[in-house]
């Protein structure tokens, strides 16, 4: 059992090499991200009252809610 | 709470083990040691497990019901994804090379803080619980059962290991304890038992994109308030582009940096270094308010969330349409990037390689994350001559040099940070042997334990690192500690007050900044703290 770990040790037989190749995880798997559209939905009007660039701008999506309501 | 005396404290550290075997020494949680439970709100903003509010001092912590069961399958699983985790609660024969090597335990003497002993911790369920032996065996091969008890113990100390891997670099096997702790945590983490001091700023960071919760317009305002000091200074007002679709490079540094003292010294640094790449060579490097962490509190609580979080880096520089991303002064922000990112969030093939438009130098290093350290970018500008030097202005600077764990040990950067320090000031005097490099101690607070009700274990685990600063303040009259890690700008500050007060600690790119001469400049009377440059003080 302690005989594996002069071989398997991943400290000390692999190389740090993760930024040069990319090595595969197979069971990666996605998961829940906080997008940049939801964060400019909750931010735009802050945004654009201190001149940062928007996607939507806050017209169109003004608009958008007096036609959902 | 009211901490020792440094000397009263020096003198309490007593490493005598008790006569009892570990098993049967209870486990008290000390005030001073232990960092405050997280709140329920951090928990369900971004869908942890059990949220509610509970004291690690209360007998009842509130867990779920099935918490045993929870516990145990968690660790079969990640028994069976992670290798590493594997080997390491297999191989480890308990030689004990790691056991003085932990900065935790010189500093505080308590057995639990041995690496040795911690991972022990959690192998003793692994043996009690999981392997054949150990359910017949018991406690003859090792193991244990899975308690209330056994679990607050765990608790207990995996917030008490700052993930540093030192003891790594002396295991015969490469055990690293790092690992372990960071699965533990994980495991602690299915039964929402998160500290305060990693659970906020992980929501922060979901929600707002950083760890402060800085809102977009505050960030800007705030690097815009140091574009306006940097006026004060240099008679040039530099005027960074946030959110830019289309600019060269994105650049992602910890918010630490934008926000906390020393490190708002660093981000100066950066500011003055982009203008003056922005105005001699043309090159437009932007700031993402969404992307606007490089570290990552989510790395201290589970590997999943660690993705979550880092997953805006690629996104914002995707949307933003740059050729290659570069990442400011950070311990564990690094660490995830190079470890993890492209494997977890990759791959970045809508990036470029990155190449320095200055240099034409291709950063082979990085050719698959994309992603390029600021260290080792300024590092070529300077052995290409592309930047404008004044070493006198840092004449005043006796600095000494601090590997931060996550950079040294855990991505092997080493030489870079020296040659920028060099090249920007004379006077770098090295920290002995053995405390440096691969070897480097830990500043105490790394991992999210940089908290302020846990300082007497801070300043117990910052004891190894300061007692190499204060032989090069007693022998060289070293007075300033550069580090390339905002936790460190952050715990250091603190720990050198205690342990070596008369040193200041800074970020590189700080003295970078004061160094760097730019065009058109007025002529300069102080460095980027207001303080007088040499030559200066009198007038």
């Amino acid at each position: 059992m302690h005989m594996g770990g002069v071989f398997l040790s991943p400290t000390r037989n692999t190389t740090a090499n993760s930024r040069m190749v990319r090595h595969v995880n197979p069971w990666n798997y996605k998961v829940k991200v906080h997008t940049y559209d939801d964060y400019e939905d909750e931010f735009r009007e802050k945004m654009v009252e201190a001149g940062l660039p928007v996607v939507k701008p806050l017209e169109e999506t003004s608009d958008n809610a007096e036609n959902k309501e | 709470m009211a901490i020792l005396k440094p000397d009263a404290l020096l003198k309490s550290i007593n490493h005598m083990p008790p006569q009892k075997d570990w098993m049967d020494v209870p486990t008290e949680i000390k005030p001073g040691r232990y960092c405050y439970a997280a709140g329920p709100e951090s928990l369900e903003y971004v869908g942890l497990p059990n949220p509610r509010k509970w004291d690690p001092l209360d007998d009842d912590w509130k867990l779920p019901e099935n918490w045993q069961e929870t516990v145990i399958n968690g660790m079969k699983e990640r028994l069976e994804k992670y290798r590493s985790f594997k080997i390491f609660m297999d191989v480890c024969v308990r030689c004990g090379a790691c056991a003085d090597k932990c900065h935790y335990f010189i500093g505080s003497g308590d057995p639990k803080n041995m690496p040795v002993l911690r991972g022990e911790l959690l192998r003793s369920i692994y043996r009690g619980e999981i392997t054949k032996a150990g359910q017949i065996l018991g406690r003859f091969a090792g193991g244990r059962k899975l308690t209330e008890e056994v679990l607050k113990e765990i608790w207990y100390y995996y917030y008490q290991c700052s993930e540093c891997r030192r003891c790594s670099v002396f295991c015969p096997y490469g055990i690293d304890q790092a690992e372990i702790t960071i699965i533990g945590r994980e495991l602690l983490n299915l039964l929402g038992l998160n500290i305060g001091w990693i659970a906020q700023p992980v929501a922060n960071c979901y929600r707002t994109g950083n760890h402060l919760g800085i809102q977009p317009h505050a960030f800007k305002d705030m690097l815009e308030f140091f574009c306006e000091d940097i006026e004060e200074i240099y008679g040039i007002k530099p005027e960074p582009t946030f959110n830019k679709v289309g600019a060269d490079i994105l650049f992602v540094t910890p918010s630490g940096d934008v926000f906390a003292d020393p490190g708002t010294y660093t981000c100066m640094g950066y500011l003055i270094l982009f203008h003056y790449l922005k105005e001699e060579y043309g090159l437009d490097i932007t700031w993402s308010t969404y992307a606007s962490e490089g570290g990552n509190f989510g790395f201290f609580t589970s590997h999943e969330m660690m993705k979550r979080l880092n997953a805006k880096m690629y996104m914002e520089a995707k949307r933003l349409g740059v050729k290659w991303i570069l990442g400011g002064e950070c311990g564990h922000m690094w660490r995830v990037i190079h470890q993890y990112m492209d494997t977890m969030n990759g791959p970045a093939d809508f990036l470029e390689m990155p190449i320095s438009p200055i240099t034409g130098t291709r950063f082979e290093n990085a050719a698959s994350t994309k992603m390029v350290h600021i260290v080792e970018f300024t590092a070529d500008l300077i052995k290409n001559g592309k930047l404008n030097l004044d070493k006198s202005r840092n004449k005043n600077i006796r600095a000494t040099y601090h590997d931060s764990c996550n950079t040294s040990r855990g991505m092997g950067f080493l030489e870079e940070p020296r040659y920028v320090i060099k090249s920007v000031l004379d006077n770098l005097y090295e920290m002995p042997e053995g405390t440096t490099r691969e070897q480097t101690f830990c500043c105490g607070g790394g991992s999210g334990l940089n908290a302020g009700e846990n300082e007497e274990i801070r300043m117990m685990g910052g004891l190894p690192r300061a007692n190499a600063v204060k032989f090069v303040h007693d022998k060289h009259d070293v007075n300033t500690l550069s580090c390339i890690c905002a936790i460190d700008r952050a715990t250091l500050t603190a720990m050198v007050d205690y342990w070596v007060p008369g040193v200041q600690v800074c970020g590189v790119h700080e003295l970078v900044g004061n160094a760097l001469i730019l065009p058109g400049e007025h002529e300069r009377e102080t460095d980027l703290r207001g303080e007088p440059l040499p030559g200066k003080e009198e007038e």
